[in-house]
């Protein structure tokens, strides 16, 4: 969970963007999260593939975990 | 004793400002520089980018963003965040702008600002505004912004200047807060041509005071397409006599195309310095003034002064002044009065009272005064009627006298204004008049005949008021010498005291029922002393003096008053 937020703890996974073997390119929208001011729809920073997804929407999660696993392409 | 409150729950998005502001404060490092800008320039590119209509419209806002963008290129130290290991200095120029959303703030940044011209970054502030209302932003514009614009009239926070707001990241932050062009108020008394464009002025040609704004363009905050600002702007009415708003008037909007604002107000207005306020308001609350003021010309119009009608009074009354026909075009604020019977006197106020003791005229003098200290007079002719007698006392001449030869009757009359006459009457005829001190009458022997005769005194001073006074004497036969009888040396004095006791009572009885002068008979004393002498002392009296006039009994008041 990214921080969106200077002193953000949680961040809401409202939805799931992308399924696992989706195709992800840096800068693509993986997910939207609400956070205690808004909704932000969270960016990809590497490109792969989603190969796991452990956080599902509803989660609240705090900043820093992991949500999910990229597989690098190649 | 604890404090009593009430814990209210605020929505995450306030708490979060709340924690950020206070953060803020207390850790990051804080400075402040200020500077007025002339945006004349600015608003005029804006207005040009936006004729013809089309396109997204440019704000201000875009502009700022812009040349924040360019500026932070230049100067890339300014486009840094200060961390624990030291300066870090971002590689992007990505611009946070300040964006009212439901329920607060949020400050997206516009990405790679400094590779956007006007237009674009115009369309991106659109862009970032809608998606922030719609909860679309993306993670990198919440986190990655460089520098901050926060302007005051895009916030729904009813503040006049934001003076700092902390993003998420702590990047600086510059704060835009509506602008009213600075105006410069001026009294124009219609020496000038024109106004000069730009400016407030107070216009009092026409007998009106007039508060005009002349310019176009020149004042007004611009909208913003990434806020629910609506454009308008209103002027505020003041009523500058008494400081009372009279109301807002709605100028115009978008550009705020100013015509003027004719603010009627009483046209007596007095001479001083008055503030008037400008005030452009937006729909969110957001305000910004410029006051104005003013000097108006000193009141150089003198009042006019009524000090009432001439008027005629009795001494020693009371008499009521009456100066409230007096006018002035702004206010009288004194009103002397100044009396010059006896000594110089001044009484203050619209209305005195005042007693003259003096019969006499006068002028007073009445001197009104504005606050401005122009003056005018008027005066008052008084007359002051002499309602006063004479005093008059007979020195000389005592009740019942008896007397041969001639008689001196001396006069004493005062006046409180000054006695113009005396006149002698002898039975109720007018013989004599004396018309300066001492006043004496001198009957001669022989003008009286012997018997009883009544002799008035009157004094009389100009105004006509007398006094009198009347003596009865007798005239009795004698040597023509002094006024006793000189029979004394020759009679015994039992006889002249019977005499003189007989004398007496014919006198008491005559005083009771005054017969007229031609009916007295030879007064029996003269007998008595005849008969009580050896020898006549004088010739004896014969036939009694000639009939005098018979006027009446008593002297008509009216009678022959000598100035009437």
């Amino acid at each position: 969970m990214a921080n969106l937020g200077y002193d953000m703890e949680t961040g809401k996974i409202v939805s799931w963007s992308k399924q696992v073997g989706d195709t992800v390119e840096r800068g693509d929208v993986i997910a939207e999260v609400e956070t205690d001011k808004t909704n932000v729809e969270m960016e990809s920073l590497a490109s792969g593939t989603l190969v796991e997804v452990t956080r599902a929407a509803g989660d609240e999660v705090p900043v820093g975990e992991v949500i999910g696993y990229l597989e690098a392409d190649g | 004793m604890a404090l009593d409150t009430e814990l209210v729950t605020v929505t995450p998005m306030r708490a979060a400002i709340a924690r950020r502001m206070q953060a803020s404060k207390q850790e990051v490092p804080h400075f402040y520089v200020s500077a007025d800008l002339r945006m004349d320039a600015a608003a005029e590119q804006v207005e040009t980018l936006n004729r013809g209509g089309g396109r997204a419209r440019v704000s201000l806002t875009a502009l700022l963003v812009r040349a924040c963008a360019l500026a932070l290129r230049e100067h890339p130290q300014l486009n840094a965040v200060w961390t624990d290991d030291g300066l870090a200095l971002a590689e992007q120029v990505n611009v946070s702008v300040a964006v009212a959303v439901d329920g607060g703030l949020v400050a997206p940044a516009v990405l790679d600002a400094d590779r956007l011209d006007v237009r674009a970054t115009a369309e991106a502030l659109s862009d970032l505004a809608a998606r922030a209302r719609s909860g679309k932003l993306r993670s990198t514009e919440i986190t990655d912004g460089t520098f901050t614009v926060s302007s005051s009239w895009d916030t729904q926070s009813p503040v006049a200047r934001l003076t700092d707001l902390l993003h998420s990241t702590w990047w600086p932050v510059l704060t835009v807060s509506p602008f009213l062009a600075a105006v410069n108020g001026y009294y124009d008394d219609a020496s000038l041509t024109s106004p000069t464009v730009g400016n407030a002025v107070f216009d009092t040609r026409d007998g009106r005071l007039l508060f005009v704004i002349t310019t176009s363009g020149y004042i007004g905050p611009h909208d913003d397409l990434t806020s629910t600002f609506e454009p308008a702007a209103y002027g505020l009415r003041i009523d500058l006599t008494s400081a009372a708003i009279l109301g807002y008037a709605l100028i115009s909007g978008p550009t705020f195309a100013l015509g003027s604002l004719h603010l009627a107000l009483a046209s007596a207005v007095p001479s001083g310095t008055y503030a008037g306020v400008l005030e452009l308001r937006d729909a969110a609350g957001q305000y910004t003034q410029a006051a104005v003021l003013m000097q108006t010309v000193a009141d150089t119009t003198p009042p006019v002064a009524s000090a009432g009608a001439d008027f005629t009074v009795d001494e020693d009354a009371t008499m009521a002044f009456n100066a409230t026909g007096s006018t002035d075009n702004v206010e009288i604020v004194n009103y002397t009065w100044t009396f010059v019977d006896g000594g110089p006197r001044s009484l203050f106020g619209p209305d005195p009272s005042y007693v003259f003791a003096t019969p006499g005229t006068y002028v007073v003098t009445l001197t009104v005064r504005d606050a401005a200290g122009n003056a005018a007079t008027d005066t008052v002719a008084v007359t002051v009627r002499d309602v006063t007698n004479p005093t008059l006392t007979l020195s000389s001449l005592a009740e019942g006298l008896i007397y041969s030869g001639s008689l001196v009757i001396t006069a004493n009359a005062t006046d409180n204004v000054g006695v113009v006459r005396v006149k002698l009457f002898v039975d109720s005829v007018s013989i004599q008049d004396d018309f300066a001190a001492p006043y004496e009458f001198v009957l001669a022997a022989g003008s009286l005949s012997v018997g009883n005769h009544t002799i008035q005194v009157i004094a009389y001073d100009a105004a006509g008021n007398s006094a009198s006074q009347i003596r009865h004497v007798t005239v009795v036969a004698g040597s023509g010498g002094g006024i006793l009888p000189n029979v004394v040396v020759f009679g015994g004095l039992i006889l002249l005291v019977l005499a003189g006791v007989a004398g007496l009572a014919l006198v008491l009885l005559r005083r009771k029922r005054p017969r007229p002068p031609a009916m007295v008979p030879s007064p029996p004393p003269s007998t008595e002393v005849a008969q009580g002498t050896t020898a006549p002392l004088e010739e004896p009296p014969t036939e009694p003096a000639a009939p005098e006039p018979t006027p009446p009994t008593e002297p008509d008041p009216d009678f022959d008053l000598p100035l009437q």
